[in-house]
């Protein structure tokens, strides 16, 4: 009895050792909150359901999950129509807490038709809120997690109606994505401004002698996805500026607990900042924090990034037990 | 009761402990350093501030241990300018108060975001890490790091590092490159538990180059987290063939879940001080 208490014991702590709370919230495209959305987790080829979950009023869920590669989607009815939203960062490796930012759009049905030749074809159109998208281009994936890799073919650029077709592709199990970067650019990650949207029934499996008419709705990323405290105890309030004293736009701040910031996760962090470069960090608790400025989100800074660190104290902490106003933050280019 | 007193007594201990602070001293304008320097607790160069420091000078760290994580607590941590440039006959020395100078009796040398750091004919042992540059620009020549866990460290850095002796540090030279440039050569690289530790991140943006990279324990070991293979080449490995030189790098040969660290061309024979030929400027 004592072994089988034991082994309980073990297990879950091992459950709790190895899981990531994975944060998200569901929204529709003005950025309503859709409270009683179904959160599906699926495996990284999306052929198995790992589990589900619903947002609650203000459209947030919080799950935890094993280490491992896995695709989110949102699904939801109302007034008898139908909503499906994907991460765009779908398949995501979750190795850490996470947070997900899910967008609802139409579901849009797909038609499949015999044709004499043998042959098989895909034809497409992507729309943005309903309405054609030019130059986007649609990417044919052999499997879920090469979605972040090379496509096994893609489209020429999306004409003025939104179409698009791919003539004599290999029948077999696709992931199809359309996208469209601001930047030109046919790959790399998904920049704020940028398009993406996923074929709402991928992955499809494309037949010998058929043709298929499709459609990808695609959102615009109007920022990164960023943690932000919904529960915050204390904020701390300031502004970026630059050399001259000059308001700096377009950046984050954020705020460590350890003080060699980058070895984790940041407790808190910002969102942009817009033109008077104005910032509200929400903290949880009173503590010590080691607070700073940067212009990319997650990973290591780079050079040429924006990048800067509180200096009233020398190791840039800020003890907070009430709210602190007005602090200054300058931003200089790392190793320029 | 006697069990309660001993968990009180603990919980008292480690707050007193953590309740301490310690001393920091910051320089915000230019100071100079000769003679002998004590350091205790932290001397922080602030963005404003440039430290010069004399050939001849020596600096110790006091031994203390506030956190009582076993590596020493005093250190100095640069964020403007620093200018360490000793002389062949009268070196700069950043050592350990302490008689025995064992690996971690101080912490180190944290060049971070700083404007510019260079570092000539400078002695470093006895610390946790000897020096560690991030997010700078810095020189590193004619030196010695020994006796340290960490010789050389660093991550996004660009860095020029030339003629230095790594020696007897658990790592002579650790490293994440990330998004760092530069060149590392001529430097011998001897007698470490490892000679250099790519932990993660790293590619082929930093070169090293004519090192002698010998007597080490593992003359590479490439860390779990690193993905992509590495390049080595035209440096020296203490031995002839490269089915000797490869039970010394600890790469895919060991571990298939590792890269593999490309050696060849390899030198068949050591650099020479006649060899060295450190750039003027970088």
């Amino acid at each position: 009895m004592r072994y089988l208490f034991f082994l309980i014991f073990y297990a879950f702590l091992v459950q709790d050792l190895y899981s990531h709370e994975v944060k998200g919230r569901v929204v529709f495209k003005e950025n309503t909150p859709v409270f009683g959305a179904n959160v599906n987790i699926y495996n990284e080829n999306r052929d198995t359901k790992i589990l589900s979950t619903t947002t609650d009023p203000e459209g947030y869920f919080n799950i935890n999950l094993e280490e491992g590669v896995y695709f989110f989607e949102a699904t939801y009815v109302e007034k008898n129509r139908r909503f499906v939203g994907y991460s765009g960062k779908n398949p995501l490796l979750v190795s850490g807490s996470e947070y997900i930012g899910i967008r609802l759009l139409p579901l849009y049905k797909f038609k499949e038709q015999k044709v004499k030749n043998n042959k098989t074809k895909v034809i497409g159109q992507v729309l943005f809120e309903d309405k054609p998208l030019k130059d986007s281009i649609v990417y044919f994936y052999l499997s879920g997690r090469d979605i972040k890799g090379m496509p096994y073919v893609y489209s020429m650029p999306t004409n003025k109606k939104g179409f698009f077709e791919i003539n004599d592709i290999l029948p077999g199990k696709y992931f199809i994505v359309a996208r469209k970067k601001i930047s030109g650019s046919l790959f790399g990650p998904i920049e704020e401004g940028d398009f993406i949207g996923f074929f709402q029934h991928n992955p499809i499996n494309l037949e010998k002698g058929k043709v298929y008419s499709i459609v990808i709705p695609v959102f615009k990323k109007v920022q990164d996805d960023v943690p932000i405290q919904v529960s915050a105890k204390y904020k701390i309030t300031g502004y970026a500026i630059d050399e001259k004293g000059n308001p700096v736009s377009g950046v984050y701040a954020f705020a460590y607990k350890n003080k060699e910031m980058g070895h984790e996760r940041p407790i808190s962090i910002s969102k942009k900042t817009k033109k008077d470069g104005y910032f509200e960090l929400p903290i949880p608790e009173s503590g010590k924090y080691y607070i700073g400025v940067r212009q990319f989100y997650g990973g290591t800074p780079l050079q040429g990034e924006l990048y800067g660190l509180y200096e009233q104290t020398y190791d840039h902490h800020i003890y907070v037990d009430k709210n602190i106003e007005n602090i200054k933050i300058t931003v200089r280019k790392i190793l320029r | 009761m006697k069990v309660l007193n001993i968990i009180f007594f603990i919980i008292t201990t480690v707050n007193c402990l953590y309740a301490k602070n310690l001393p920091v001293k910051e320089i915000f304008t230019e100071e100079v350093w000769r003679g002998e320097i004590l350091v205790e607790g932290v001397v922080a160069v602030r963005k404003e501030g440039k430290l010069t420091i004399e050939p001849g000078t020596v600096i110790l760290f006091k031994s203390i241990d506030i956190d009582d994580d076993g590596i020493g607590d005093s250190e100095l941590y640069v964020e403007g300018t620093i200018i360490a440039k000793g002389s062949k006959d009268a070196p700069i020395v950043f050592t350990s108060e302490s008689n025995d100078k064992i690996p971690s009796s101080w912490k180190y040398i944290m060049v971070n975001h700083a404007k510019y750091a260079y570092f000539e004919h400078v002695l470093f042992e006895g610390a946790f890490s000897g020096l560690q540059v991030h997010f700078t620009k810095a020189i590193v020549k004619n030196s010695i790091f020994r006796n340290n866990v960490d010789g050389f460290r660093f991550s996004t850095a660009n860095i020029y590092v030339c003629n230095n002796k790594m020696t007897k540090n658990r790592h002579g030279i650790r490293y994440e490159e990330r998004d760092s440039k530069g060149i590392i050569e001529f430097n011998s690289i001897q007698e470490n538990e490892i000679g250099i530790f790519p932990v993660t991140k790293c590619g082929d943006k930093v070169n090293f180059r004519y090192n002698n990279i010998e007597k080490n324990g593992y003359n590479i070991k490439v860390g779990d987290e690193q993905k992509e293979n590495l390049s080595f080449k035209n440096n020296y490995f203490g031995m002839i063939f490269e089915s000797e030189i490869r039970k010394k790098i600890y790469d895919k040969h060991f571990d298939k879940n590792l890269p593999i660290v490309n050696i060849k061309p390899y030198s068949k024979k050591p650099f020479l001080e006649s060899d060295v030929k450190c750039l003027e400027e970088f």
